[in-house]
């Protein structure tokens, strides 16, 4: 026999993400699930996020990798406060693993939470962790043809930052390719270039970030 | 990879129905895969057939439908479907673009008895 279920595969992963986001709403914070390869400069976009909004605006972490306490211990060593999450073999932070993180965190001592998600640029997208923004990152290093072939985070993102724009001389990137792949997927998403190595285009970052915190829609 | 928690997800949810339904044995289960979810369906296949594979539903078999990119220009009106992911309108060169179809995931309907 034939038994029609028409429900959503992911539902029980969106219903704890929706729950997650009440919680942070409640509690007014900001959250940014930040999406990008390995190697495209996540935890040096959140030290120069931290650096930019330091005594202003308090940020918490979450740290998701495979394995290992690295990224963790350099933010604690800048006063940070940050919680790891290992994933074992998964590829993604799931919104369950934010919920049981959230037991840890003093959310109401926060104005912004970065959710540094597995350095990926496919399976992340597809879980709603009941953040505020998603916030694509790239790096010069990667290639131009990024949003081309990961198309998913490029319509979802809010933002995209492009990090290690000081290798663009050195290398065979071309801003034109990438800005029409990327506004092919997405014709009305902000940019900003960066450099976490030299600092530059670091205080638009900064910006946008305090810009997004006090925006009516921002936490 | 994420087809290994998509596939977590839809075995239990496959799990309960049968349940509910009081099913003994589970043939088919068809899910509807829209191409904006970036699924690989042999992965989500192999995934789930393993899963299922640790339940009293071993054997099931996953039928995925994968479904194209649809939009529709809010602007022109004028409706696009196919592969190509653009999102900008053929026609008026619109941005604001309504998703019609593909972004579907989920579990259409099963066959046991």
């Amino acid at each position: 026999m034939r038994v029609a279920i028409k429900e959503d595969i992911l539902k029980e992963e969106d219903r704890v993400g929706a729950e997650n986001r009440r919680v942070f709403r409640q509690h007014g914070v900001a959250v940014f699930n930040l999406i990008g390869s390995p190697g495209s400069g996540k935890t040096s976009l959140i030290e120069a996020a931290h650096r930019e909004l330091a005594g202003d605006l308090a940020i918490g972490v979450i740290e998701g990798d495979l394995a290992s306490d690295k990224d963790t211990v350099r933010l604690r060593g800048l006063g940070l406060s940050a919680l790891q999450i290992n994933t074992g073999r998964g590829c993604h932070l799931s919104p369950l693993m934010i919920k049981e993180a959230l037991t840890e965190i003093k959310l109401e001592s926060l104005d912004i939470l970065i959710i540094e998600n597995v350095g990926n640029l496919v399976c992340p997208v597809s879980f709603d962790l009941g953040e505020t923004a998603k916030i694509g990152l790239v790096s010069v290093a990667e290639g131009d043809d990024k949003p081309t072939k990961y198309p998913l985070l490029f319509r979802e993102a809010e933002v995209v930052i492009l990090n290690k724009i000081d290798l663009v001389p050195h290398s065979d990137f071309s801003r034109e390719a990438f800005y029409s792949g990327l506004r092919a997927i997405n014709p009305a998403i902000g940019v900003i270039e960066v450099s976490c190595r030299t600092g530059e285009g670091i205080g638009e970052w900064g910006a946008w970030l305090r810009e997004r915190v006090s925006s009516p829609a921002g936490r | 990879m994420h087809e290994w928690t998509i596939a977590d997800n839809l075995v239990r949810l496959v799990v309960e129905t049968a349940r509910s339904e009081g099913l003994e044995k589970v043939s088919e289960v068809y899910v509807k895969v829209g191409v904006l979810r970036q699924v690989i369906p042999e992965t989500l296949k192999a995934a789930f057939s393993r899963l299922v594979g640790e339940t009293g539903y071993a054997g099931a078999e996953l039928k995925i439908e994968e479904v194209p990119l649809a939009v529709k220009c809010r602007g022109c009106g004028s409706e696009k479907a196919g592969d190509d992911l653009a999102f900008t309108c053929g026609e008026c060169g619109g941005i604001d673009l309504e998703i019609i179809s593909g972004d579907e995931l989920y579990l259409d309907y099963l066959e046991g008895k």
